[in-house]
């Protein structure tokens, strides 16, 4: 196992580099003007200031020198001080959202993190669960009613689900509101007497022990964490029953039955765990792909997360708030990576002692 | 009384295709302390006749549509399910063709043999361990007690196939039932398996059934050896008979391809002509005819049953090849006539 | 073949099937079933009933109701169908293509060309999916917005050429370049899987005897590989190309809902049902607007889906069924 993770670590660093490499080429297929910026909140509308900050900030210099500077950052010529560099923070200036992109991505990324947490629970739960269900009652009416909905489930666009959804559950009952809180429990929130430790409101209701905010709060998550869910509880589904389809055919379940154990303790003790094995490893990635759910589902719902602020920013061609969202997504996205495979090198017996 | 009787067990699969008659109606016993050995080709219906007689054919697609398995004067086949589990792996155990396969890949050996002692014996997990342990000493697997905690893939070919043999002695069965246990093996190992069997079988007492092709290790390991083709019995009876007497045409067939050391040869090898039947679409008579050398007009109209040619020696057959003359193979005639 | 024979007989892909032709007739007859208006500039671009902002409940005259700016909903969705195929075939092609190159040198040749193409294609694979997707379009837009693109309006113009038949003499129609820039972004981030999987199954392929036998015989790399590596291959990119169009229809949909793919009054399906972004409250009086569009959607990308899943079935070796 130490070399298989060795592996990976190794392999890590490379991604990493390629990734903002791409990110630069992209970067770089702007002009210096569009890419100003990446150093300054304000760009003048004058013709010669503009220059002059393209000239500042070596916006003109060779592509190489410019990623370097983009990642590390570049002295300022004026004051001396370093400014920008990737590694050091600094993803530029977001015209949409008024602040450095990082400050943004910090400011919206509880919201978006407290979304898919609580999508994960169904996501994984239920889908797994069902998806188990469905093989061991293989062609009879519990697998051909979850695959129907498995592969209607898989073939909804995010966008018109959330919105019948909302139609449904929102402009016609009632009953689930967008957007993260209700107006009182929103003053209550930034008001003084609540203490935002996380900046997820459910997480902070509980921890200030606020139970009718709690509420308030997964109120307003139902509908996106269904949506949200939605389609990766499909796929998710679909590869459970698979896998476990092709566990059910594998000849050590014919040696435990034979020694007489009984069936539904065959199924548990030695069909669903080698079932789940790859199961870990589609669920961990399926759950770093709610990054690409949440841009739709934070759309629909009014809900100010990351994805949301993506989607305003592509509109406006805020190129370097997009491109300092998708890089820092992909980061994670790459660790994120690494972590489920770390998990199923330690969950395989065969990896683990290699 | 015998210990295991099956009468005419029937069991079937269905298909896509159709239905296959994997098992049409075979009937034999086996002794208490005995070792029957069971040989035919690929297909033949042995896996199957013994899963059936565990009941561990999968139902779908599979389904014993007739018959009597009598173990110890019980019908297994009537058993509810938790007495047929009473009796899996404790009264019966079954070792399996591939080790690799056989054996979960995710639970320890240990784990794997405890649960036999666990559920039969009432052991807990100290008891259970220490067991094992025992048995994986028995069956020659060194540092038994730290080996336990080893997964199936940290074992080599033999050893997990030791392993799997120590797992279906655990409780002490009345019968072994092993379907091919040395086929996935190496010629030497092979033969250690064999010995270990021998060895084990003689110091036990329990009854064996041994199912391969290999008609060398039957005439080495089984008392009596039964023979079957398609899903049928054809000949049934100590194994020195049925090697210096054998009386059905496929046997012979069988027997003439087989390289001998204490013979000169000097033609070829004899190999039987044609393939085996379609399970799905088995001929009214004999399943053999197309390819018998032997083979009359009642060879392809009316099956023949199992009746005794001799003391303990039954094949099933119209024809008594002591006495009848070879002729081409009605297939190869088939064969001639379309080119 | 067998497996056409088998593709008809299940009843899953039977109903993708029928889904897929009723599509492809409604597609090849859009023109009658909802007649382009005389002075229409583009037939693409959907008639509006005068300008008024409150779309209007389905009518005599608009059957599907009108969106926000009186567009009407049912040329949307006729016009869409064409629009769907176009994209989906259209980005499949290339995907499977570039895919196709990359895994097949890949696999191939080994060593370093190896190890390279497998680095970039995890790069590539180390971005979301849709984020990749939302930024390159933006990022295109910004450069196209422009005027000069330089080489990549070479791309630009061999994508007109496939999707929209348009020469490449002529200047691109800006109301087809946002189309094709949110094309272009899934296209280059789309290639991924296919590359891997035949460079899998040449892998697999390769080591089987019977390539070395002809190897062994004296056969030409070429030969080899054309003649025995890639039929291997080609099967499951079938299944995956066939799974993976609805995907691209929805990707694709997804970036028109957010305002980058497809501009406001074309007709597709996701873009119409942005149009039901402003109407969020009043959304059940205005279900017209999401239902139609949507409700064509869904059956689109669930009949690739059918089809791909019962083929997969069908390829699949271990169901399939060996007799032992």
């Amino acid at each position: 196992m130490f070399r298989y993770i060795v592996r990976r670590l190794l392999i890590m660093p490379i991604l990493l580099i390629g990734v903002t490499m791409l990110i630069f080429l992209m970067l770089s297929m702007l002009t210096p003007y569009e890419r100003a910026s990446l150093y300054v909140a304000d760009i003048p509308k004058r013709q010669g200031a503009i220059e002059g900050i393209i000239e500042k900030y070596g916006l003109d210099a060779p592509i190489p020198v410019q990623y370097w500077n983009w990642m590390v950052g570049r002295k300022d010529p004026d004051t001396g001080e370093i400014v920008g560099g990737v590694l050091r923070g600094d993803l530029g200036w977001s015209k949409v959202g008024k602040g450095s992109v990082a400050t943004v991505i910090g400011r919206r990324l509880p919201a978006t993190a407290e979304l898919a947490l609580w999508s994960a629970i169904p996501l994984i739960g239920l889908s797994v669960w069902m998806g188990i269900q469905a093989a061991v009652h293989h062609n009879k009416l519990p697998d051909q009613v979850l695959r129907v909905f498995a592969i209607i489930g898989w073939s909804i666009p995010t966008f018109v689900f959330g919105l019948l959804v909302l139609m449904i559950f929102y402009a016609r009952l009632g009953w689930f509101p967008p957007e993260r809180l209700s107006n009182w429990a929103m003053r209550l929130v930034q008001s003084g007497e609540f203490t935002r430790y996380t900046q997820m409101n459910s997480i902070d209701a509980l921890l200030n022990l606020r139970f009718d905010v709690f509420l308030d709060s997964l109120k307003h998550l139902v509908l996106p964490v269904v949506t949200l869910s939605v389609v990766s509880w499909a796929f998710l589904l679909r590869v459970t029953r698979t896998s476990m389809l092709d566990t059910l055919r594998e000849d050590y379940m014919t040696t435990a039955r034979a020694k007489g154990l009984a069936e539904a303790k065959v199924i548990r003790r030695h069909a669903v765990p080698n079932a789940l094995i790859p199961v870990i490893t589609v669920g961990g990635l399926t759950l770093i792909g709610l990054f690409n759910g949440v841009v739709i589902t934070e759309t629909v719902f009014n809900y100010p997360g990351m994805g949301s602020f993506l989607a305003e920013a592509a509109l406006a061609l805020d190129v370097v708030s997009v491109l300092g969202v998708t890089l820092f997504s992909s980061f994670v996205l790459i660790f994120g990576n690494l972590i489920v495979d770390v998990l199923y090198g330690v969950v395989d017996p065969r990896i683990r002692l290699e | 009384m015998a210990l295991l009787e099956v009468n005419g067990l029937k069991t079937q699969f269905f298909t896509q295709d159709g239905v296959v008659k994997a098992v049409d109606g075979i009937s034999f016993y086996v002794n208490e302390g005995e070792t029957l050995g069971i040989v035919g080709e690929s297909g033949c219906g042995k896996s199957v006749s013994v899963l059936s007689v565990m009941r561990l054919i999968p139902q779908p697609p599979g389904k014993i549509v007739g018959g009597e398995v009598l173990f110890d004067g019980d019908n297994l086949l009537e058993m509810k399910d938790d007495e047929i589990r009473r009796v899996r792996g404790n009264k019966i155990a079954m070792i399996f063709q591939d080790p690799m396969t056989s054996l979960n890949p995710v639970l320890t050996i240990g784990r794997q043999i405890n649960e036999a002692l666990e559920l039969h014996m009432g052991m807990n997990k100290e008891e259970a361990s220490k067991r094992s342990a025992e048995l994986l000493e028995m069956v020659g697997i060194p540092e038994a007690a730290m080996r336990l905690n080893d997964y199936p893939h940290q074992f080599s070919g033999g050893m997990r196939q030791r392993a799997m043999i120590a797992m279906g002695l655990a409780c002490n069965p009345r019968l072994l039932i092993a379907d091919e246990p040395t086929t996935a093996l190496d010629v030497t190992i092979q033969a250690q398996i064999v010995e270990l069997v021998k060895r084990l079988r003689d110091e036990i007492g329990m009854a064996i059934i041994w199912i391969t092709h290999d008609l060398g290790v039957v005439a080495g390991l089984a008392d009596r050896m039964m023979v079957m083709y398609a899903g049928h019995a054809v000949e049934e009876a100590p194994v020195k008979e049925v090697y210096g007497n054998p009386r059905h045409p496929y046997t012979l067939g069988l027997l003439g391809s087989l390289p001998r050391l204490d013979e000169v040869r000097e033609d070829r090898l004899t190999s039987i002509e044609g393939l085996p039947p379609d399970l799905i679409a088995l001929p009214p008579g004999c399943p053999f005819e197309p390819r018998c050398e032997f083979a009359i007009d009642k060879c392809r109209e009316v099956r023949p049953e199992l009746e005794p040619v001799g003391p303990r020696h039954r094949i099933a057959c119209w024809v008594d090849v002591t006495q009848a003359e070879r002729r081409t193979p009605p297939a190869a005639v088939e064969a001639m006539k379309a080119e | 073949m067998k497996v056409i024979k088998r593709l008809l007989t299940n009843p899953t892909s039977l109903t993708g099937i029928i889904l897929l032709a009723i599509f492809i007739i409604i597609a090849i007859l859009a023109p009658q079933l909802a007649p382009v208006p005389e002075r229409s500039r583009d037939a693409y671009m959907i008639p509006r009933d005068g300008f008024s902002s409150t779309p209007a409940g389905p009518s005599d005259e608009h059957i599907f109701g009108t969106t926000e700016g009186q567009y009407d909903i049912y040329y949307g969705v006729i016009w869409g169908t064409r629009t769907a195929f176009r994209i989906g075939v259209v980005i499949t092609l290339f995907t499977t293509m570039i895919g196709l190159f990359v895994g097949a040198i890949s696999g191939f040749y080994g060593g370093w060309l190896d190890e390279i193409l497998m680095r970039i294609t995890e790069i590539f694979q180390a971005f979301p999916f849709l984020l990749a997707a939302i930024t390159l379009t933006s990022v295109l837009q910004t450069i196209y917005g422009r005027g000069e693109a330089g080489p990549l309006m070479f791309l630009a113009k061999l994508l007109a050429l496939v999707t929209f038949g348009q020469s490449p003499t002529a200047e691109i129609d800006p109301i087809q370049l946002q189309i094709l820039t949110g094309m272009l972004a899934i296209i280059i981030f789309g290639w991924m899987t296919y590359a891997r999987v035949i460079r899998g199954n040449i892998l697999a392929v390769k080591s089987f005897d019977y390539a070395l036998a002809a190897r062994t015989i004296g056969a030409r790399d070429m030969r080899i590989l054309f003649r025995h590596l890639l039929p291997n291959a080609v099967f499951p990119v079938l299944v995956i190309a066939s799974m993976n169009i609805g995907s691209y229809v929805l990707t694709f949909a997804a970036l028109s809902f957010l305002g980058l793919g497809a501009q406001r009054g074309y007709a597709d399906w996701g873009q119409m049902i942005s149009f039901a972004r402003n109407w969020v409250p009043s959304l059940a009086d205005h279900w017209y607007i999401v239902v139609y569009p949507g409700v064509a959607i869904v059956l689109f990308v669930l009949a690739w889906n059918l089809v791909g899943d019962a083929l997969r079935d069908i390829l699949d070796p271990r169901l399939t069924g060996s007799r032992a």
